[in-house]
């Protein structure tokens, strides 16, 4: 029975226990981040103290957290590390480049082993040999054996007959009021894995009963670090031996004691002690843990794990309670509203029967005006006796308008609160961007120092937070584009002093928000984009004809094409030139731009704009045919109503001019295939798409801006064309979110069409 | 009765870490590593002990303790922390209660700390890697 109960427990320290390995990932992740941020601290600063208690603290803490779970090759690592911290800390060894350099590497390791492990293996690799080969160099210079765990201390071995005492002076030294005085012998367990603790421990528990005098081994040998098996403690105290052997005989510390008169012989069959050593294995040693096996269970990836500030969940519980709170009284409100329908009735009832009687009534009224009654006097009795008709609405009619008033009251309240939820909600799946900022300075570092430049990295604006989707996909771009400021915009120092700037080039990272925008910059003050050298290139790519002129924004522009680098030689770093292309994509995807702005030998810097969250945008509802569209607004230009007699026809496509701009058009109805009368006279257009290129698409008609929650489409039927996904809108119906970077890539084709249509008319 | 024939194993014992009137004992956890916090409170809240609190680093932990004050019986002090270490904490928390009891949370290589702390007035000691059933025999050890 009891067999079953520990069994059963004994899961929560089961090394597969997926809670506790997910929180193991959480904070490994956070605490290798600290150890690399420190250690650069610790780089630009080699006597900052708290940046190498920090990382010492950061690596005791994986240290302890890996052999929790299991994962022994982390853990041993990290003790070699904060071996080597220890040193550093104790001033034997001082913060060295080599040292800086080593730390990163370790820290490398210890990444590698970590997702090694999140992937259910285990890391092997010749580099972990050779870090730990490094960082055992390192820790080679000091005194201190570098495991000091492994190797259990040896003890004094004489443990015969300990020194005797007089007794005089032990009574002495306690005092008159001391009790007895006498020697407690105690035994230790060699094996428990703090074995050096135990004298201590057995003394403080002594000092609780009465004094202790003297000890054999003494005091300070206790304190060391050595594993006494057996010691003598001199206790004065009024304390009965049974009492003094409970107190002390601690399980897994003390193996067995003795207490006898200091008067009396020392006893000591040593035999008795011995043999209870082995009694206990000790469960959870380093060394003793099998390893974890790696192919049990899925382990699940720390990424999906959100850490929510408490505060935005009372927010949100708040408002659910306000939403509750709503719903009650809109069930009041039923009622009431129920009540006012029966009153409707009763009065209509009413109504109906006294006009019932005012008709049967006429024709006696009409008689006495035959016989001679004034008709005045006829009316006066009439409006006496159903005047009340006026007013038969009066009471109901009130207390109706009563519970519209609050039922409008209500909805205004509900419609507040949810949308507050929304924006709540929305809050909770913010993170901070120093999520990735922060992983900039490693590789800043790492860049420079492979490139031979100089970089001092500032980051700004790191507190700016968005969606945590968006932010998962922002880390790549951004690395492209840090990348492409060290390696092609800053220059070596020599060629930076020549021009007359500081050796050491700046490169700023800044985040902010506008409005429902993140708008994030790359700058650096390199060498800038070298137009003419664009120019040049694309001219030999064939990309643009070599009499077109070029404007400055256009050349910028260029660097993004695909297959397009103006650097001379391709370096491992930024790549073959396919990286700004790709920084492009992978922000149009996040529905976002990205610019570059520079001057020659200023500087450049990269403008990347992202919503601030891609499961909610705003979108123009526009009507075709009887279906309805949403189009992001944030690709909206703008939006006209023309008469179709405006629209010209370029070749077999057709095209509307827009003030001096000739902007092609697409159908809607055509693309999605919906019925529609297209002989309509008046249309809308809404011109989508940025400055350079822009495409209108026809509506039917526009609907309105509404706040328009994605649900994306995924099975393999729906993945048409221009749809990004679809809507539930306030009435239930369905829309679907139009695709503007699909239907733009649809219209440029038709523009290209077109503009070669046009040159061929004018040249020919 | 039935359920009880069934299940015999965990209703026959009374929990751990309940008092002899059955109310639990109340514990303080201090830890800056969240890992080590949660895994000691699964620990005790399964053997029916009550979390009265978790502090970050020590600073937190004495000014827990003395907010819990004397809603507490035991606090788990881990020695390495930011801010304020374990022994520091504990050395305030002894000066404000001198009958505190407090279990320092240990990993291997701090031997000096954890005799530092014992002398201290720190009632046992706890090595990491935590293993369930020594925690508890530790704790109990230092409650009776």
């Amino acid at each position: 029975m009891s067999q079953y109960y520990w069994g059963l427990m004994s899961d929560y320290l089961d090394p597969n226990n997926e809670e506790l390995l997910q929180d193991f990932y959480v904070e490994a992740e956070a605490q290798v981040e600290l150890l690399e941020s420190s250690i650069l601290v610790l780089e630009d600063d080699s006597s900052n103290r708290d940046a190498l208690d920090e990382i010492f603290r950061a690596a005791h803490t994986l240290k302890g957290a890996s052999a929790t779970v299991q994962m022994n090759e982390i853990n041993q690592f990290t003790h070699l590390l904060e071996d080597v911290l220890d040193d550093v800390r104790a001033a034997s060894s001082s913060v060295t480049r080599e040292l800086v350099d080593v730390l990163l590497a370790a820290v490398d390791v210890i990444k590698a082993m970590l997702e090694a492990r999140s992937n259910r293996e285990v890391y092997e690799n010749d580099g972990i040999a050779s870090v730990a080969g490094r960082l055992r160099d390192c820790v080679a210079g000091a005194s201190r054996p570098p495991t000091e765990v492994a190797t259990p201390a040896s003890g004094d071995e004489e443990d015969g007959v300990p020194h005797r005492v007089p007794r005089g002076e032990l009574l002495e030294a306690a005092g008159p009021d001391a009790g007895v005085v006498r020697a407690v012998r105690v035994s230790f367990d060699e094996s428990n894995p703090m074995n050096s603790v135990g004298g201590i421990q057995v003394f403080a528990a002594l000092k609780e009963i009465g004094t202790v005098l003297e000890t054999d081994p003494d005091f300070d040998a206790l304190y060391s670090d050595d594993f006494h098996p057996v010691v003598t403690y001199y206790v004065a105290t009024e304390a009965e031996a049974q009492t003094i052997e409970e107190t002390i005989t601690l399980p897994d510390v003390t193996t067995g004691v003795t207490v006898s008169a200091v008067a009396d012989e020392i006893p000591g069959p040593e035999g008795i002690d011995r043999e209870e050593i082995d009694r206990e294995e000790i469960a959870a040693g380093p060394e003793a843990g099998p390893a974890a096996p790696s192919t049990r269970r899925a382990s699940t990836p720390s990424s999906s794990v959100l850490r929510v500030d408490s505060r935005r969940v009372d927010s949100l519980l708040n408002l659910v309670s306000e939403a509750v709170i709503n719903k009650a009284a809109l069930n009041q409100l039923e009622g009431e509203f129920a009540d006012a329908l029966g009153r409707f009735a009763a009065a209509e009832e009413g109504y109906r029967s006294s006009l019932r009687e005012l008709f049967d009534a006429m024709p006696r009224y009409l008689e006495r005006m035959q016989h001679g009654a004034s008709a005045r006097e006829v009316k006066r009795e009439i409006t006496e006796r159903f005047g009340h008709l006026y007013r038969h609405f009066e009471q109901p009619g009130a207390a109706y308008r009563q519970s519209v008033a609050r039922f409008r009251g209500i909805a205004q309240g509900l419609g507040r609160i949810t949308g507050e939820l929304q924006e709540g909600v929305m809050r909770i799946r913010m993170v901070a961007i120093s999520q990735i900022f922060s992983r900039f300075p490693r590789l800043v570092r790492d860049l420079t120092r492979s490139l031979n430049k100089d970089v001092a990295l500032r980051v700004e604006g790191e507190e700016t937070e968005l969606d945590k989707s968006v932010i998962e996909d922002l880390l790549d771009p951004l690395i492209h584009c840090v990348r492409n400021s060290i390696d092609h915009g800053i220059e070596p120092p020599d060629e930076r002093v020549r021009h007359g700037k500081p050796e050491t080039g700046d490169l700023l990272l800044r985040a902010s928000r506008e409005g429902s925008m993140i708008v994030i910059e790359v700058s650096d003050d390199g060498r800038g984009i070298d137009v003419d050298a664009v120019r040049r290139k694309a001219v030999d790519r064939g990309v643009i004809h070599p009499d077109k002129s070029l404007s400055d924004v256009e050349a910028y522009k260029l660097i993004f094409d695909p297959g397009f680098s103006t650097a001379r030689e391709v370096s491992a770093i930024s790549g073959r030139g396919v990286g700004l292309d790709v920084v492009r994509r992978q922000i149009e995807k996040l529905s976002g731009t990205v610019t570059v702005g520079s001057g020659l030998h200023r500087g450049t810097t990269f403008t990347i704009r992202i919503p601030l969250t891609l499961a909610i945008i705003q979108g123009l509802m526009v009507n075709v045919g009887q279906e309805m569209y949403a189009i992001p607004i944030t690709s909206v230009l703008e939006s006209q109503r023309i008469r179709s007699s405006e629209i010209r026809r370029l070749d077999n496509s057709e095209v509307l001019n827009v003030r001096d701009d000739v902007v092609s058009l697409l159908r809607l109805s055509r693309i999605f295939r919906v019925d529609t009368d297209e002989a309509r006279e008046n249309l809308f257009v809404v011109i989508v798409g940025s400055e350079d290129k822009k495409v209108g698409l026809i509506v039917d008609s526009l609907i309105g801006e509404e706040d328009v929650v994605i649900k994306p489409l995924r099975d393999r039927y729906t993945s048409a064309p221009g749809i990004a996904g679809a809507n539930i809108t306030g009435d239930g119906r369905v829309s679907l979110i139009i695709d503007v970077a699909q239907l733009l890539a649809l219209g440029l084709k038709h523009e290209r069409d077109v503009r070669r249509q046009r040159e061929a008319v004018i040249g020919s | 009765m039935k359920a009880k024939q069934d299940f015999p194993s965990i209703n026959e014992r009374p929990a751990d870490g309940l008092k002899e009137d059955g109310t639990p004992y109340r514990v303080l956890i201090v830890d800056d590593s969240m890992f080590v916090a949660k895994q000691l409170s699964q620990i005790l809240t399964s053997e029916g002990f009550e979390v009265a609190g978790t502090a970050g680093d020590g600073e937190e932990g004495v000014q827990k303790y003395k907010e819990l004050y004397p809603n507490v019986d035991l606090v788990t002090m881990d020695i390495t922390m930011p801010k304020l270490d374990g022994v520091s904490a504990l050395e305030q928390i002894i000066e404000f209660d001198r009958n505190a009891r407090v279990i320092m949370v240990s990993a291997l290589g701090k031997q000096d700390l954890v005799k530092r702390s014992l002398l201290m007035g720190a009632k046992n000691y706890i090595v990491k890697p935590l293993d369930r059933k020594k925690v508890l025999e530790r704790i109990l050890m230092s409650l009776k």
